[in-house]
């Protein structure tokens, strides 16, 4: 074998194995959360069964963030021993240490977020997914009947509602941010998903002295009512555009600010609706945030400081007639 | 013999080391940075770079060569994507100053250091180029400069391995030097890296990475502006 059948056999070969390892199994699968093409799906006023989920216990984590995670670039020398197989091993092998080190990084930085959780678990062990359901459907306000289903119960001539929630605690314990997939089946389809959306909920930030003391008055009352409203609106967000369909025309891309907590973020997406302290976007992956913006002076007056918090039902509005503010929006950049 | 390599090895190790320049530290903006007694104030910017991807620590050729191939469809992403107002961060940044009372010009061309001579100082502060000449060319008698060095989604390798998640990235750095003395009077790195939220690998359009990179620009902005916000 001549040194040039080795070199592209080598090269092939490592080219082979990088691909292999730097190309994501999941490539050709959509991200979960990304709605399917829809036109107006639900009637003004549906009558909705929201499928009470198989897991009791709702999921809780604390925000994390990754922006620092890797392991360096840090050189390496390949050993050359077993000539191209054994460097091609070495490459694999070096892979695979990598994966796992990076894989260990991430669950042990989620690890140390879901640390903020520890005063609350005495709360969230006696906050199973059904008291949270109730609770939240006592506050949507769609129009229509609204009644929870069991994991195995028939839905009847309803359009069943089912979710995955997952609240996340932010670090400073002055926000909750629900993340829940909400999937939608016709009454005469129900085992086919009509209409499928991620949506993100980003409470307004609570300032309180004490927040452990906040969160937990009461048997955590207000954890649970605050969790129930978030869950209630990320159900308010996805019908209102269930019902509405695709805009007319396509809006142009921005980037939106908003608090999480308090924690500025930035988010890229196109504005679906806004009022008071309040917007709604849809991210470059297609799902829905509802997230608090920066109030101004402007925008203080009475009716959006009662909106400070999550809107209460009876403040939803479905898109086309969403009132706008007589005082300006809040500024975006 | 193989006493004497490794002397020989120990020894351009030793000669390169002592080459090689220490890195500028950050200087704080201090009120007399912006003082007009010195002269105008003059801002400009550097050309800035393209939206690329970019991967550090894939050494050797053949490397690069495979982490180009394997990120080939994320760099053909990133490259379509806008750098949105950042030309205007000069202009920005004259506005919050010139609020303080500074006297300011805006340069409309970019700075190209290439152009400038290589400075012969070794004091502290004092920047690898020699931007004296430029006192005459634009009559002020100090010049605050934005340089972004690189822009659009960073992933680290170690040889032919990624070690980390593609992630959206600005760096660059800040500074004003004063151009009677060839000194720098504020100096900032700036150097935002910000990952997806969530899954990374996402083509062809990669959402969550192409928000990552807005996110870092914002934050790259906020970071040159915030010193004169104060």
């Amino acid at each position: 074998m001549t040194v040039r059948w080795r070199d592209a056999i080598y090269l092939a070969a490592t080219l082979a194995a990088s691909v292999l390892l730097c190309t994501s199994a999941s490539a050709n699968a959509n991200v979960t959360g990304i709605a399917k093409a829809t036109s107006r799906l639900l009637p003004q006023n549906p009558n909705l069964s929201l499928r009470l989920p198989k897991e009791e216990k709702i999921a809780y984590q604390g925000v994390v963030s990754f922006d620092q995670a890797g392991t360096g670039s840090a050189g390496i020398l390949y050993p050359a021993v077993g000539g191209l197989v054994g460097v091609f091993a070495a490459v694999l092998t070096h892979a695979a240490v990598v994966e796992g080190a990076k894989s260990s990084q991430k669950s042990k930085l989620q690890e140390e977020a879901d640390k903020i959780l520890e005063p609350y678990q005495s709360v969230l062990s006696e906050f199973p997914a059904k008291d949270l359901l109730h609770r939240a459907l006592d506050k949507v306000s769609t129009g229509g009947t609204k009644r929870l289903v069991g994991s195995l119960e028939e839905p009847g001539a309803t359009w069943l509602v089912e979710t995955a929630p997952v609240f996340s605690l932010t670090q400073d314990q002055s926000a909750l941010v629900l993340d829940n997939l909400i999937s939608i089946y016709r009454p005469d389809a129900p085992t086919v998903v009509a209409y499928q959306k991620a949506v993100r909920v980003v409470l307004t930030p609570k300032d309180e002295s004490d927040p452990v003391g906040y969160w937990t008055a009461r048997q955590g009352e207000n954890l649970k009512d605050e969790s129930a409203s978030l869950f209630a609106h990320s159900l308010e967000v996805a019908i209102a555009e269930a019902k509405a369909g695709p805009p007319a025309s396509a809006p142009s891309q921005k980037t939106f600010r908003y608090a999480e907590g308090k924690t500025e973020r930035i988010e890229r997406a196109y504005l679906v609706s806004e009022r008071c302290d309040r917007i709604v976007i849809k991210t470059l992956r297609g799902g829905l945030m509802s997230v608090p913006t920066r109030r101004t002076s402007a925008s203080a007056s009475d009716a959006c400081v009662d909106a400070a918090s999550v809107p209460k039902p009876s403040a939803i509005k479905e898109r086309e007639s969403l009132a706008v503010p007589t005082t300006p929006p809040p500024a975006q950049n | 013999m193989k006493f004497r390599i490794a002397i020989a090895i120990a020894g351009a190790s030793l000669f390169l080391a002592g080459c090689a320049s220490p890195p500028q530290q950050p200087i704080e903006l201090a009120g007399e940075a912006l003082a007009t007694g010195a002269g105008r104030l003059g801002i400009a910017m550097t050309k800035l770079p393209k939206v690329d991807t970019h991967l550090p620590g894939a050494s050797c050729l053949l490397c690069i060569a495979v982490a180009a191939a394997a990120n080939s469809s994320l760099t053909a992403h990133a490259q379509t994507l806008p750098v949105e107002e950042l030309p205007q961060l000069k202009n920005e940044v004259a506005d919050l100053l010139r609020k303080k009372g500074a006297d300011v010009t805006v340069i409309a061309e970019d700075l190209n250091f290439e152009t400038l001579p290589d400075s012969a100082s070794k004091q502290p502060n004092a920047p690898p180029k020699d931007f004296s000449s430029l006192r005459q060319k634009y009559q002020m008698g100090k010049l605050l400069v934005i340089d972004i060095t690189m822009l659009g989604v960073i992933r680290t390798d170690s040889a032919y391995v990624p070690t980390s998640d593609p992630k959206g990235v600005l760096q660059g750095r800040g500074f004003i030097v004063n151009l009677t003395n060839n000194t720098y009077e504020w100096y900032l790195p700036v150097s935002i890296t910000k990952s997806t939220d969530g899954k990374w690998d996402e083509p062809p359009k990669f959402p969550g990475l192409t928000n990552a990179y807005f996110q870092s620009l914002e934050l790259g902005r906020d970071s040159f502006l915030k010193p004169f916000n104060k």
